[in-house]
């Protein structure tokens, strides 16, 4: 992709998100300015949504006053009271909540695959994520998640030659130097939220990249299966990017509206979260266009472009002496994100879907190679066209709350680390169990299969989870 | 059509149509695809790596690519290390500038830890890369001299190897971020 046909998509997409709030002028009923929670189960209240105004009287914007507007009583009821001067009221509390899943594993069939992936059953936490949030203003608000880990104790050292792992191991000084094992944080997402129009919102800081369905709703009590179909764990596009985001919707009539997403960002990158390796901020957009008509129909197409650098300064002195810095590319390519979705929702049923792909064209002086560690010899990669779908469908009865699923799926890319290649079909049977609010209980069965084999080898994957997922 | 639809319509078509790799140059110059179960670009026929670990480089006149090393073909040989091949003088010999004095003892055995090389001149395990072969390392210091088809080649930006303070290996197997000394 050019910079031009860049340039023109940019400006394709900014008229028309332009020339949309002209009709929405005179909509009778304001939409919040950012995307409703585009819940992968449409019952789930399990995770709050990191948007705009999560509390109706939070952050009424002067449109919304009359709409929202709440007697004395209401507002005490919500633990609020007016101002003095008769001003709408700011809940201004630290929010605290989160989730947590408990899950096991079961890998059966092939020995390769057990000895790689996990050899025994294992019960294990997959994710202890935390929420904090808090409105500033009656426009300005926080969001942070946090995942707390046991990472990286335990972690494999890729490539080690007698199978190595990180041990976090420390004497602790507070408990008779007893043995501890300390793990690690991982900041999701923090930022601060500016709505600025009731069509317009500003994110300043760290986000999840606005694209399709699951990577923002990624919760795991919100989410039906137990694990990511594969695409959505490959990172076609960066799980979340560093930067702004400008977004909002539009109502087009009584049952439709519009909604969008740009950003601008460090993009990918092995330190993309603090540091961008090359001049090239990456650029991202996000439409998506909902029906409230015969059950709620929502189609959305998402892109990213960007360049992708891992880069290292080495310090020198020269020959007068001079302490000199100099950048050394170790490896530098763009990145060209395409994805769609469809999610459609009518009564019980849940119908939704994802194209995902990824174009990475290696820059002139970017392609760096290595000793292959299977090979032996000399390998760069290639550039690659990677791409990827799932469809899930599913039913919750109202009895017990359960939802029998499937979902199919397949990928196809090039391991960025071992350069190997990674066809693969995926078939997933399941339960997911909502007896009682807040807490998710899922059994499913996935088989895997790799029409072209596998580095590893050439047999099906073949897995049993069972997950407790809650939140809180 | 309004004119916001024909925007959207015009926007999702470009998107689609848009294309930044070209499926029929996947590699640089001087590449070849690799396609398998491993894929990536290899080195064309006739050329090797570069120092730096990007692209690859024809080998020059009288030389030909082997184990990702320029050597000189038969009947040739270098007067120097990093000088080009020149016809050899004396008969049936091909080389890459080495000495071929008798190797060091345990050169070359297979291990599968330190404690198999103990005891011989080759003391280091080489277990980043199959097979797993004793090598006399410290060269790059003054430790050892290398022999017969090995020439020292230091690692010291390798940090897996960089306790070595070089290792004598064959010239075709020195390649970045290794590079040859002459201690």
């Amino acid at each position: 992709m050019t910079r031009r046909s860049l340039a023109l998509h940019t400006l394709l997409l900014l008229a028309l998100v332009s020339a949309t709030p002209v009709q929405a002028q005179s909509d009778p009923a304001p939409l919040p300015a950012s995307e409703p929670s585009a819940a992968v189960d449409p019952s789930a209240p399990a995770e709050p949504p990191a948007q705009t105004s999560p509390e109706a009287p939070a952050a009424p914007t002067p449109a919304d006053d009359t709409q929202y507007e709440l007697s004395a009583a209401e507002l005490a009821q919500l633990g609020l009271t007016e101002t003095a001067e008769g001003e709408a009221p700011v809940d201004t509390d630290l929010k605290l909540y989160g989730f947590v899943d408990f899950s096991m594993q079961f890998i059966v069939g092939s020995e390769e695959w057990r000895a790689g992936l996990q050899r025994y059953p294992s019960f294990f936490i997959g994710n202890f994520n935390i929420y904090l949030s808090k409105n500033i203003t009656e426009s300005i608000r926080m969001f942070s998640e946090v995942r707390l880990l046991y990472l990286p104790n335990g972690s494999a050292m890729r490539g080690s030659p007698t199978g190595e792992f990180v041990t976090t191991s420390a004497y602790d000084y507070a408990d008779s130097q007893r043995t501890l094992r300390w793990g690690g944080i991982e900041i999701e997402r923090v930022y601060l939220e500016w709505a600025m129009h009731p069509r317009l919102s500003l994110r300043a800081g760290q986000f999840l990249t606005p694209y399709g369905i699951w990577n923002v709703d990624h919760g795991s009590p919100t989410v039906i299966p137990v694990a990511r179909p594969f695409i959505i764990g490959q990172a076609l596009f960066p799980e979340r990017q560093t930067g702004l985001e400008l977004l909002g919707q539009v109502s087009l009539s009584a049952s439709q509206r519009l909604g969008y997403h740009l950003t601008l960002s460090n993009g990918f990158g092995p330190v993309s979260e603090y540091r961008d390796l090359d001049a090239n901020k990456s650029l991202g957009a996000r439409l998506f266009w909902q029906w409230d008509g015969f059950g709620t129909l929502r189609v959305g197409v998402s892109g990213f472009y960007g360049r992708d650098t891992n880069s290292r300064d080495i310090e020198n002195f020269d020959a007068q002496g001079k302490l000199e810095f100099r950048e050394t590319i170790s490896q530098q390519s763009d990145v060209l994100s395409l994805a769609g979705d469809l999610q459609w929702r009518y009564e019980n049923f849940l119908l939704q879907a994802e194209l995902i792909t990824q174009q990475r064209k290696f820059t002139k002086n970017g392609r760096g190679g290595s000793i292959h560690r299977f090979l032996g010899t000399y390998v760069a990669p290639k550039d690659t066209f990677a791409y990827g779908s799932y469809a899930l469908l599913g039913y919750r009865f109202r009895w017990l709350g359960i939802m029998p699923y499937a979902v199919l799926s397949s990928i196809d890319f090039v391991d960025p680390d071992v350069q190997t290649l990674a066809r693969a079909y995926g078939f997933t049977v399941g339960l997911n169990i909502r007896a009682i609010e807040s807490v998710v209980i899922k059994l499913d069965y996935t088989h895997a299969w790799w029409p072209d084999g596998f580095i590893v080898t050439d047999d099906p994957t073949q897995t049993f989870n069972l997950q407790l997922a809650w939140a809180f | 059509m309004n004119r916001r639809a024909w925007l959207c319509g015009v926007w999702l078509y470009s998107l689609t149509a848009s294309c930044l790799v070209d499926p029929d140059k996947e590699c640089d110059a001087n590449q070849v695809e690799l396609n398998g179960k491993v894929t990536g670009c290899l080195c064309a026929p006739g050329t090797i790596p570069n120092a730096n670990g990007k692209g690859c480089s024809p080998c020059g006149d009288h030389e030909e690519a082997k184990g990702g090393a320029c050597v000189c073909e038969s009947g040739y040989r270098r007067p120097q290390p990093d000088k080009p091949c020149e016809e050899a003088t004396d008969a049936g010999s091909s080389d890459s500038g080495m000495s071929t004095d008798t190797m060091a003892s345990g050169e070359g055995m297979a291990c599968s830890g330190p404690g198999d090389c103990a005891g011989y001149d080759a003391t280091y395990c080489q277990m980043l890369i199959s097979p797993y072969v004793c090598l006399v390392q410290g060269c790059a210091v003054g430790d050892s001299k290398c022999s017969g088809e090995t020439v020292c080649c230091d690692f010291k930006d390798l940090p897996p190897l960089a306790p070595t303070n070089g290792l004598c290996i064959p010239v075709a197997n020195c390649i970045a971020p290794g590079h040859v000394v002459d201690p």
